[in-house]
């Protein structure tokens, strides 16, 4: 039915009118925005389902105006990204981790190798832990490069840096991991 | 350093897995349907109203309608010299203050030169009938009159067979007194027509009875109003042409004298036997000439010193 069913594509198609393309777009970008905003309120499964909805809805109700001059997912993000800063200036309060709320998250994973499951569980639980002490700018560049699956450039765009900086905040947030992650995790 | 980067690397690979497997968070459903459902509520089409069906038909209606009316109230507006001959009233503006009986007045003074041509007809020989002799359209009379001239003059044998209808108008026309009176009656009526009485509003073009200037011609001429007259100059007698300010008496190129309506700012107005050469010159851009006249012999011509005066535009050279 959708041909040329690349993200920009789709989100053209559905500025004129098609559902269908939505669709699409929404069952490809749905996990990874989800998890982004779920990792930007450090685990805030409330603000991230508020916050969820309205970057949907900011999309939906400015699809007439959707220039594909950008990715769509730099574009998709960047609404994202927009709507949290919005959010926290709001409330004037830095988002507080929650490591306790992805549990569930983390009991999913792997669940298939008991002996694994135990190791890896307690692997996963760390490496959470030491992703949401890193610095602002190193977790969102840690969490746009592995969450979203955006390269440096498109970092870069999101976050309104060179790419450069964008780099540097991923080698810096890299190290620091490597260095705090027990070895047996590695 | 090759083996500390690739052990790099592969601690990278390692903690992007870690990281991958620990993120299986998903939406909750209901938010999924949610969305879902507020995308297909944004482009949900908006039925467009169908037109009704009488809607073209009733369009079209209304535009000829509309042009109908429009074309029948320009042709009510303006009236040409053929609807003034065909007998039908005069569209003039109505006076409040003269009443009927000015507008009344002024449709007997254009029946007025029918009634000329009558008698000039029965003079000349010709019966017509009691039809034929009522107040006529200008136009058929005049148009009847002279074909039936021409062939009268053709029939009989005429002393002066190059004698134009013009000189014979004339040598006719002072023949008789009481065609004399017609005619200068005529000649007052254009006049009249063309000198605008105090206090009344005048339909003739402003220029004809005053000192008017070339624009105030030149625009009245763009109307076309000028030219109602025309028909009315060619009906005067030479002489009568020479006292009336709005017709001229020249002498064509094939030296005969004719009547004309006047042409330009400078002879409007001009009274040709009355007006001297000051009265010419005072107006803008006019000069006076005295042209030769000369008649043909037997007849008598309206020439006086052999000269006949014209007021003209002056020639640029």
């Amino acid at each position: 039915m959708i041909h040329d069913n690349n993200d920009e594509n789709l989100m053209l198609r559905f500025s004129h009118g098609d559902v269908a393309a939505f669709d699409v777009l929404y069952e490809r970008h749905r996990a990874p925005l989800f998890r982004y905003i779920l990792k930007k309120t450090r685990h805030n499964n409330a603000l991230t389902e508020e916050l969820f909805q309205e970057v949907w809805s900011n999309l939906i109700r400015a699809r007439e105006q959707y220039q594909p001059s950008a990715r769509f997912s730099t574009y998709l993000f960047q609404i994202a990204r927009n709507r949290i800063i919005d959010h926290v200036r709001r409330v004037s309060v830095r988002p507080v981790s929650d490591p306790e709320t992805n549990h569930e998250d983390i009991a999913n994973a792997n669940n298939h190798d008991p002996d694994r499951h135990a190791h890896s569980v307690e692997c996963i639980e760390q490496l959470q832990a030491h992703i949401s002490r890193l610095p602002d700018e190193q977790h969102e560049t840690f969490i746009l490069k592995y969450e979203g699956e955006h390269n440096l450039g498109h970092i870069a765009e999101i976050t309104g840096v060179t790419l450069e900086t964008a780099k540097s905040r991923l080698r810096y947030a890299m190290k620091k991991l490597r260095e705090l992650m027990p070895e047996e995790c590695l | 350093m090759s083996d500390h980067s690739d052990n790099q690397f592969d601690d990278d690979k390692k903690i992007s897995a870690l990281y991958r497997a620990g993120s299986t968070a998903q939406p909750p459903a209901h938010i999924d349907q949610a969305i879902r459902a507020k995308a297909r509520r944004s482009v949900k089409p908006i039925p467009q109203r169908a037109r009704p069906p009488w809607a073209m038909p009733a369009s079209i209606a209304a535009v000829l309608i509309l042009s109908i009316s429009l074309i029948s109230l320009i042709h009510k507006e303006a009236p040409t010299v053929s609807d003034i001959s065909s007998g039908a009233p005069l569209s003039v503006m109505p006076n409040e203050e003269q009443g009927n009986e000015t507008i009344a007045e002024k449709e007997t003074q254009i029946q007025r030169p029918a009634a000329i041509s009558k008698q000039k007809t029965q003079q000349s020989g010709i019966e017509i009938s009691d039809d034929q002799a009522s107040p006529e359209p200008i136009n058929e009379s005049i148009d009847m009159l002279q074909t039936r001239r021409q062939k009268t003059e053709a029939n009989k044998p005429s002393p002066l067979p190059q004698r134009s209808l013009a000189s014979t108008k004339t040598e006719k026309g002072l023949a008789a007194d009481s065609s004399m009176e017609s005619n200068n009656a005529t000649a007052r009526q254009l006049r009249q027509r063309t000198v605008p009485q105090p206090g009344s509003q005048s339909p003739m073009p402003e220029f004809s009875g005053l000192t008017g200037t070339a624009e105030k011609f030149s625009a009245e001429s763009k109307k076309g109003r000028h030219s109602e007259n025309t028909k009315s100059c060619e009906l005067l007698t030479h002489k009568a042409c020479l006292d009336a300010e709005e017709c001229s008496l020249v002498m064509n190129n094939q030296k005969v004298l004719v009547c004309n309506r006047s042409m330009n700012h400078c002879d409007a107005g001009f009274v040709q036997r009355s007006d001297t050469k000051q009265s010419c010159e005072a107006k803008q851009g006019c000069v006076y000439v005295s042209e030769p006249c000369t008649c043909p012999p037997d007849t008598a011509c309206i020439c006086d010193k052999n000269q006949l005066p014209q007021c003209q535009p002056k020639k640029i050279p």
